[in-house]
């Protein structure tokens, strides 16, 4: 009798226990949301309610899209230890070749061509990294220059007809409108939320990512993690491809490494996001690390903060203070 | 699998060779290869053909990959063969690439700088390996111009001022009655946008308008969209929008779309295909540009020099020679497409008629005569002369009645 009353008071216990620390959790993240939402107003009553009319929150929402997926995309591959800076050079790639088949075949050809470039570049790209052992910055920087050619030479060949890069004109351009955008980011989000958390592609990529030595002795199989990794993540960049050329309507080759200035949002996205891991999950983290990122080049244009100089060094400090953020549990030397 | 990544891999490294060989250097055309002038065989570079270097700024980047086009179809005509290299966006690469050039053997440069410091730098080096040069597009400030014509191998400048380009669409747009304006442009290192967005700004203001907020730091279409909105966000007032570039004339129509509350009429310069559908549809309310050809005259100043005939100005010095920036009206978008974009402006005839292999007797003012003629009205109605437009197309686009 006596067990059975001390195994009670301690199951009583456990349960308190359990329910104090979901409160506190809960807690936690009621502040961040408060915390988030707080210079929101602030800015709101600023600028005499322009920044959160709804058309200005609306057309943040718009802007965070892309950003996100391709934050999603770095989730599945940069989680697992792989820097590939060819995902800018690969993205132009998708867009032109899905802008291309948009105009032949409508929606469908747009999703497919940004899925079907992306999936081929990137296990391109990941099967040679694993091959060749080469460092995957050092890789990666390589074949954006190669795609960047690539580019660069279809852009040419169109310039010799008198045209420019696939135009998308009026075609397949409701992808990348309102209502058909946000629908698009809200089934990202459960595309990458249910990967990331509830899939063993998800669990290994998160294993290797945190360490290569313990998860192969836990059986990872971690060139298959990786590969099944970036995979998952190029469908993210196709994704966000075949959005971006719907919301842009066309996107111009470039060479000399600037395709890496395409993921510079993204990637600022991403450090917040991880900077945010310990209150929320890391996938519904970059939709709000990319909310923010947007609403910061959103109002400090409202407050006619100077853009190419003053914003771009708000928002370089914006990625500093992320990548501190990101980093201030850990105990090593950061690389 | 093993075999098949291989076979990937030769096949990815075999095309990487492929693509970089034939972006670095063209040969010339066929009509040109079988009229070998007499007199550029009789030249300093007797029995040889002449090769010319041309450094692209950025490859992929319209406005730049035009210019390139355009002195490819020039150096074809004149029967030279062509070197290009791409600078990949950065001034470092653009004085390496003229050593570059210069190594592999080039008789002359044809030299874009993007920042007025690099014309002494690039100056020294040609003078050092005793290449001419000629400067196309942007022309160097007076200090650096003094340094240049120190030089006795400079040829000379043809090019425009950006300034001019921004100054016309300011006053046309205060004639329209508008009064306030954003202006969306790229960097502001660039001195091409820069003095574009102060030309605009300077003639807008002085009719009486207020630049509401310049959008700097846009290098796509995309950045140009997102900017854009922001900015209609934040003055809703705006009657007037200048982009001063073709991506972000298109990126800035596009965020208008978005606003249907903001009534502004849109300006641009670049007169890129986008734009020319822009201007035909009515939604681009004036655009201006088409004034890369200056690479057709600088690149016809150093084919004269290479031929023992070097065109001077009155003082002996190397000419500075200054392209217009033509406005296209609506009604004549058809025929720029046809005729500037698909083609080139200035036919093979008119080029060599200019260069002395074909014409030994040219002067400097004969250049300069066709320079400041250069119009949509004259172009076309020397494309009427030559059987490629008929009257009614011209009467049809207003320039004959």
């Amino acid at each position: 009798m006596k067990s059975v009353d001390s195994e009670k008071s301690y199951s009583l216990g456990k349960f308190q226990e359990r329910r104090f620390l979901v409160s506190r959790y809960d807690i936690k993240k009621l502040l961040s949301v408060i915390l988030i939402i707080i210079p929101y107003i602030i800015f709101n009553i600023f600028t005499k309610g322009r920044f959160m009319e709804s058309s200005n929150i609306l057309s943040i929402l718009v802007h965070a899209v892309v950003p996100a997926f391709v934050a999603w995309g770095f989730c599945f591959i940069f989680t697992s230890g792989i820097m590939d800076l060819s995902i800018g050079a690969i993205m132009i790639l998708a867009c032109i070749v899905s802008g291309i088949l948009a105009i032949k075949i409508g929606y469908f050809g747009l999703i497919l061509g940004g899925i079907l470039v992306s999936f081929a570049l990137e296990y391109i790209n990941l099967k040679c990294m694993i091959k060749t052992k080469i460092p995957s910055w050092v890789f990666g920087l390589g074949m954006a220059m190669i795609y960047e050619g690539i580019g660069a030479l279809y852009g040419a060949s169109q310039l010799k007809l008198g045209k420019q890069v696939v135009s998308l004109g009026v075609t397949a351009r409701k992808l990348g409108s309102i209502p058909w955008i946000i629908i698009v980011l809200a089934l990202g989000l459960i595309m990458a939320y249910i990967i990331f958390n509830r899939t063993s592609i998800g669990f290994d990529i998160r294993a290797v990512g945190s360490n290569r030595e313990v998860a192969k002795m836990m059986g990872v199989d971690v060139t298959k993690a990786i590969i099944r990794g970036g995979l998952v993540g190029s469908v993210f960049i196709g994704l966000a491809s075949a959005i971006n050329e719907s919301y842009a309507g066309r996107v111009m080759p470039t060479t000399g490494l600037n395709s890496i200035a395409l993921i510079f949002i993204p990637l600022a996205v991403y450090l917040l996001a991880q900077a945010f891991e310990q209150i929320f999950n890391l996938t519904v983290a970059v939709i709000i690390s990319s909310v923010i990122v947007e609403s910061l080049f959103n109002i400090l244009t409202i407050l006619g903060v100077p853009s190419g100089t003053w914003q771009q060094v708000a928002v370089g400090a914006c990625v500093i203070v992320c990548g501190v953020l990101a980093q201030r549990h850990y105990k090593g030397v950061v690389k | 699998m093993r075999k098949i990544f291989y076979v990937l891999l030769v096949i990815i490294l075999a095309c990487t060779l492929i693509f970089s060989g034939c972006g670095s250097s063209s040969s010339s055309s066929k009509i040109s290869s079988t009229t070998t002038p007499p007199s550029q065989k009789n030249s300093t570079t007797a029995n040889k053909k002449l090769k010319l270097g041309f450094n692209n700024f950025l490859k992929g980047f319209y406005s730049l990959d035009i210019l390139e086009k355009s002195f490819k179809a020039t150096a074809d005509a004149l029967n030279v063969d062509t070197m290009i290299t791409n600078d990949e966006g950065k001034v470092e690469q653009s004085v390496q690439n003229v050593q570059n050039m210069i190594s592999s053997g080039v008789d002359g440069i044809v030299f874009f700088g993007i920042s007025d410091t690099l014309f002494p730098v690039v100056s020294q080096k040609c003078r050092e390996a005793k290449i001419p040069f000629v400067i196309y597009d942007h022309i160097p400030s007076d200090k650096s111009m003094e340094i240049l014509q120190q030089n006795p191998y400079f040829v000379g400048v043809v090019g425009e001022h950006d300034y001019d380009a921004g100054y016309p669409i300011g006053e046309y747009a205060a004639n329209q009655g508008l009064k306030k304006a954003i202006v969306v442009t790229g960097k502001n290192t660039d001195t091409t946008h820069s003095a574009r967005v102060k030309g605009f700004t300077d003639s807008f203001t002085k009719a009486g308008g207020r630049v509401l907020d310049v959008g700097w730091g846009n290098t796509t279409l995309a950045d140009a969209l997102s900017q854009t909105d922001d900015l209609l966000t934040a003055h809703p007032d705006v009657d007037c929008i200048y982009a001063t570039g073709g991506d972000f004339g298109s990126g800035a129509l596009q965020a208008l779309q978005k606003h249907p509350n903001v009534k502004a009429k849109v300006f641009v310069t670049d007169l890129d295909p986008d734009i020319l559908a822009g201007l035909k549809a009515g939604t681009i309310t004036a655009a201006n540009g088409a004034h890369w050809v200056n690479v057709d005259f600088a690149t016809i100043l150093l084919v004269n020099y290479l031929n023992n005939h070097p065109l001077r100005d009155s003082g002996n010095k190397a000419p500075v020679v200054t392209v217009p920036v033509l406005t296209l009206p609506n009604n004549q978008v058809s025929l720029y497409q046809k005729f500037w974009l698909n083609n080139e402006p200035f036919s093979v005839t008119e080029l060599r008629n200019l260069t002395v292999p074909w014409n030994p007797n040219v002067t400097l003012n004969e250049v300069k005569s066709v320079i400041s003629n250069y119009s949509i009205k004259s172009r076309l109605e020397e494309k009427q002369k030559e059987g490629l437009v008929t009257s009614d197309e011209l009467k049809k686009a207003g320039i004959i009645n």
